[in-house]
C-alpha cells in the first residue's frame, strides 16, 4: 500500500470510530449542561443499547421479519425502537439515582453514578440469559447490499458500503440531534437550563420537563451508538460500557463539557489520536489507548478547559 | 477528665470492647444470610436507638472520648491478641487472617487518598496505579534485582512519589473535572502499559516474587505453629498504626490547616499568602508513598500481581471508601474501609449477586447520607470557637 493508502485507511478508521465516540460523548455533555453531573452511567446505558438491539433482532427473527420486502422496515423499526427504549430508560436512571443525587456534593453525586454503572453491568450479566459472555451480533446492514457489489475501492482501499451505512447513520442523527438543540424550543430549553438553571426556571421553563427530554435523548443516541458499535466489531460484551463511559468523557472534555460541538470534535480527535497512534508508532495498536490518554493529558495542560470550552473565570 | 487512672472506667471500658471483640469474632464464623440480615437490622435498631435517647448517648459517647488513651489501649491489645484468639475460635481463621490483612492494606491506601483528597481535594482516581506502581517496584526490584525487602519496600513508595510528581505538572494545571479526568487517563495509562510491556510480564503480570525478609527471618516462618499469615498481620497492623499516627499528625497540624484551607477556598488561601501549588504538590506526592508502600507488601504476600489488580474499578473501590466514611474524618476512613472489605467477604454466600448489591449501595448511600456515613465536622483547633463556624460550607464543591 502507498502511503495514501494508509492515510486514507487511518481517517476512516478514525472516522468510523469519531462518530460512535462523538455520539457518547454528545449524551455526557448533555447531562452535564443540565444537572452539573458527569453520569458515568451513560458507557452502561450504551451497552444496554447494544442488548436491546439485540433482543428485538432475535424477536424479530423469531417473527420471521427478517427477510424479504419488509426487511428495510424492520431494520428502521430495530434502530427505532431500541432507541425509544434506551430514551425511557434513561428517564428511569434519571428519575431515580441520577437526579436525587444531583444537590449533593459533585464527588458524591459521581460515585452514585458509578455506582448505577456497576448495577445496570451486573444486572446485565445476571439477567440476560448467558449474560456474562461474549455476544455475536448479526450483520444487520450487508442484506441491503445483497444484490450489488459489497465494497467499492479508493487507491487501494476497500471500502465497505454497510461500514459506510454505520458512519452515515451516526452523521445524520449527529445533525439531526444539532438541528433540534439550536432550533426548536425545546432545545432552547435545555440551552437555557444548560446555562442557568434558576434564571431559566423563572422565565418558564419547565426544567424537570427539560432533565427528562435531555435524558432521553442522551440515552436514545447511546442506544444507537450501541447499535452501531455492535455492526461495527460484530460482538457485544456486558462491560463494554465501562471503556466507552471512559472514552465518552474524554471526548467531550477534550471538547469543552457543556458544549455541543465541542463533545463531537472531541470525539473525532480522540479517535483520530488513536488511529494514528496505531500506525505510525512501534506496537503501535497494544499502545494506541496509552498514547491516546497520554496525548488527552498533554492537551489538558495546554488548554485546561478544552477546545470550545468556556474559560473558567473564578469569583470571589 | 484527665490522665488520673481510674479502675473503674477502665475495667468497664475494657470488658465492653472484650465482648465486642468477641462478637465481631462470632460474627465472622458463623455463615449463613441471616447474620447479615441480624446484623444490619441491629446496626439499625442502634441508630433508631441513639436518635431517640440523643443526650444519653452523647453521654455515652463523651465518656469514651474522655478515656481515649485506655480505650484506644485495650483496642490495640485486643487487635495483637487476634491471631492467637482466632484459631480457637473461627473455623476458616487462615483465611479470616489474609481478609484481615487485606482490610489493613486498604487501610493504607485509603488514609493515602484521604491526605490527597479529604484533606487537599484532589480527586485522585488513578489510587490503583499507584498502587500498581508500588507492587511492580517492589516486585520488579526483588525478581529482577534480587534486592532485599528492606530496600523494595521505601523504593516502592519512592517510585510511587516519582510518578506522582510526574502526574502533577498536569495535575496543578488543571480543575474540577478536568483533574479527575487527568488521573482517570493515566490510571488506564498505567495499567495498558503494564498490559502490554515485556518487561513488567505482559497481561501475566509478576509471579513468585519473594515473601518478605528481614534480618533472616523470612515470612513464611510459622511463628508457634501458627499460619505465616501471622507475620502479615502484625507487619500490617503495624503500619496501620503508623499510618494512622501519620494522617492524625498531618491533619492536627498546621500543615493540615494549610490543605483544609486550600480545599475550601483555593483563591481565599492564596489571598492569604499560602502557596497553593507547592503544597497541593506535597499532600498528592505524601499520598501516593502511603500508596505505593501498600502496594509493596500486598505484592510480597501475594506473590503475583498483574494488571487486573490495578484496574479502575478497584481506584473506585478506595475513593468510596473514604467518600462512605467520610472526607478528612479518620476514624470515618477506617470503619468504611472495613465495611466495603469485610462485608463483601460476608456476602460470598451470596456470591452472584454481590457486586450488584454493592452497586445499589454506592447509589443509595450518598442519596441518605450525602457526606458520608461520618461526615466531617468543623475542626476544633485547640480552641471551642470553631464549633458550629463553617458547617455548611465544608461539606460543598470538594473538587470545584
Amino acid at each position: 500500500m502507498g502511503t495514501e493508502a494508509v492515510i486514507i485507511q487511518i481517517l476512516l478508521n478514525g472516522f468510523m470510530l469519531g462518530v460512535q465516540y462523538a455520539l457518547i460523548a454528545v449524551g455526557f455533555t448533555l447531562f452535564f449542561g443540565v444537572l452539573d453531573i458527569i453520569n458515568f452511567s451513560h458507557g452502561d446505558v450504551f451497552m444496554l443499547g447494544a442488548f436491546v438491539g439485540l433482543t428485538l433482532i432475535n424477536l424479530f427473527t423469531k417473527l420471521g421479519w427478517m427477510g424479504g420486502g419488509i426487511y428495510p422496515l424492520t431494520l428502521f423499526m430495530i434502530f427505532f425502537f431500541c432507541m425509544l427504549i434506551t430514551g425511557f430508560l434513561g428517564i428511569l436512571f434519571e428519575r431515580f439515582a441520577v437526579k436525587p443525587v444531583s444537590e449533593s456534593p459533585p464527588l458524591m453525586s459521581l460515585l452514585a453514578t458509578l455506582g448505577l454503572a456497576i448495577a445496570i453491568r451486573e444486572a446485565v450479566r445476571l439477567f440476560y440469559p448467558m449474560g456474562s459472555e461474549s455476544k455475536r451480533f448479526p450483520e444487520l446492514l450487508a442484506p441491503i447490499f445483497a444484490g450489488t457489489s459489497k465494497a467499492f475501492e479508493i487507491k487501494g482501499v476497500l471500502l465497505r458500503y454497510d461500514t459506510l451505512l454505520i458512519f452515515g447513520i451516526g452523521v445524520a442523527v449527529i445533525i439531526v440531534v444539532s438541528l433540534y438543540i439550536n432550533k426548536t424550543m425545546i432545545g432552547l430549553g435545555i440551552r437555557a437550563v444548560a446555562q442557568d438553571s434558576e434564571a431559566a426556571m423563572m422565565m418558564g421553563v419547565n426544567r424537570d420537563m427539560v432533565v427528562d427530554v435531555t435524558f432521553f435523548i442522551g440515552s436514545a443516541l447511546a442506544g444507537l451508538t450501541g447499535i452501531l458499535n455492535g455492526l461495527f466489531y460484530n460482538t457485544v460484551i456486558f462491560d463494554m460500557g465501562a471503556m466507552a463511559a471512559v472514552i465518552g468523557f474524554s471526548a467531550a472534555v477534550i471538547g469543552g463539557l457543556g458544549n455541543i460541538y465541542g463533545a463531537i470534535i472531541g470525539g473525532f480527535v480522540f479517535a483520530l489520536t488513536q488511529a494514528f497512534s496505531a500506525a505510525f508508532i512501534p506496537r503501535g495498536s497494544e499502545y494506541m489507548d496509552v498514547v491516546a490518554f497520554g496525548v488527552l493529558i498533554i492537551f489538558l495542560v495546554f488548554k485546561p478547559s478544552g477546545i470550545l470550552g468556556e474559560k473558567m473565570h473564578e469569583r470571589v | 477528665m484527665k490522665s488520673r487512672f481510674n479502675l473503674l472506667h477502665f475495667s468497664a471500658i475494657a470488658i465492653l470492647e472484650i465482648v465486642i471483640f468477641f462478637l465481631v469474632m462470632i460474627f465472622l464464623n458463623i455463615e449463613s444470610v441471616w447474620t447479615l440480615i441480624f446484623l444490619l437490622l441491629a446496626v439499625v435498631g442502634v441508630v433508631i436507638f441513639a436518635k431517640i435517647y440523643r443526650p444519653q448517648f452523647e453521654s455515652m459517647t463523651r465518656f469514651f472520648s474522655d478515656n481515649r488513651p485506655t480505650v484506644l489501649g485495650i483496642l490495640i491489645v485486643l487487635l495483637f491478641l487476634f491471631p492467637l484468639i482466632s484459631p480457637l475460635m473461627i473455623r476458616q481463621n487462615t483465611y479470616w487472617l489474609l481478609v484481615l490483612v487485606q482490610a489493613g492494606i486498604y487501610i493504607i491506601l485509603a488514609l493515602g487518598l484521604n491526605i490527597q483528597l479529604g484533606s487537599t481535594g484532589l480527586l485522585n482516581l488513578a489510587v490503583a496505579a499507584f498502587y500498581g506502581i508500588g507492587g511492580y517496584t517492589a516486585g520488579l526490584l526483588s525478581l529482577r534485582l534480587g534486592a532485599p525487602s528492606i530496600i523494595t519496600l521505601p523504593l516502592a513508595g519512592i517510585g510511587a512519589a516519582l510518578f506522582g510528581m510526574l502526574l502533577y505538572v498536569p495535575l496543578y494545571k488543571t480543575k474540577g473535572h478536568y483533574m479527575a479526568l487527568v488521573t482517570l487517563a493515566f490510571g488506564y495509562m498505567v495499567v495498558l502499559a503494564l498490559d502490554n510491556t515485556e518487561f513488567t510480564g505482559g497481561p501475566q503480570g509478576l509471579m513468585a516474587i519473594p515473601e518478605l525478609k528481614f534480618f533472616g527471618y523470612s515470612f513464611l516462618t510459622k511463628p508457634g505453629g501458627l499460619h505465616f499469615y501471622t507475620n502479615y498481620y502484625y507487619f500490617v497492623l503495624v503500619f496501620v498504626l503508623l499510618a494512622i499516627v501519620i494522617s492524625y499528625c498531618f491533619y492536627n497540624s498546621w500543615v493540615g490547616l494549610t490543605l483544609a484551607t486550600i480545599r475550601d477556598d483555593e483563591i481565599a488561601a492564596k489571598c492569604c499568602g499560602v502557596n497553593s501549588h507547592v503544597w497541593k504538590g506535597i499532600s498528592f506526592v505524601t499520598g501516593n508513598v502511603m500508596i505505593g508502600f501498600a502496594g509493596a507488601i500486598y505484592a510480597h504476600m501475594i506473590g503475583f500481581i498483574s494488571p487486573p489488580n490495578f484496574h479502575f474499578g478497584e481506584s473506585l473501590l478506595i475513593v468510596a471508601m473514604v467518600l462512605l466514611g467520610g472526607l478528612d474524618n479518620i476514624l470515618g476512613i477506617i470503619i468504611g474501609t472495613l465495611i466495603l472489605s469485610i462485608l463483601p467477604e460476608k456476602m460470598r454466600v451470596i456470591t452472584e449477586y454481590r457486586i450488584l448489591i454493592y452497586g445499589i449501595l454506592l447509589i443509595v448511600i450518598p442519596m441518605f447520607r450525602p457526606g458520608g456515613l461520618l461526615p466531617f465536622k468543623p475542626r476544633l483547633y485547640h480552641s471551642s470557637v470553631a464549633e458550629g463556624e463553617g458547617k455548611g460550607r465544608r461539606n460543598s464543591d470538594a473538587t470545584q
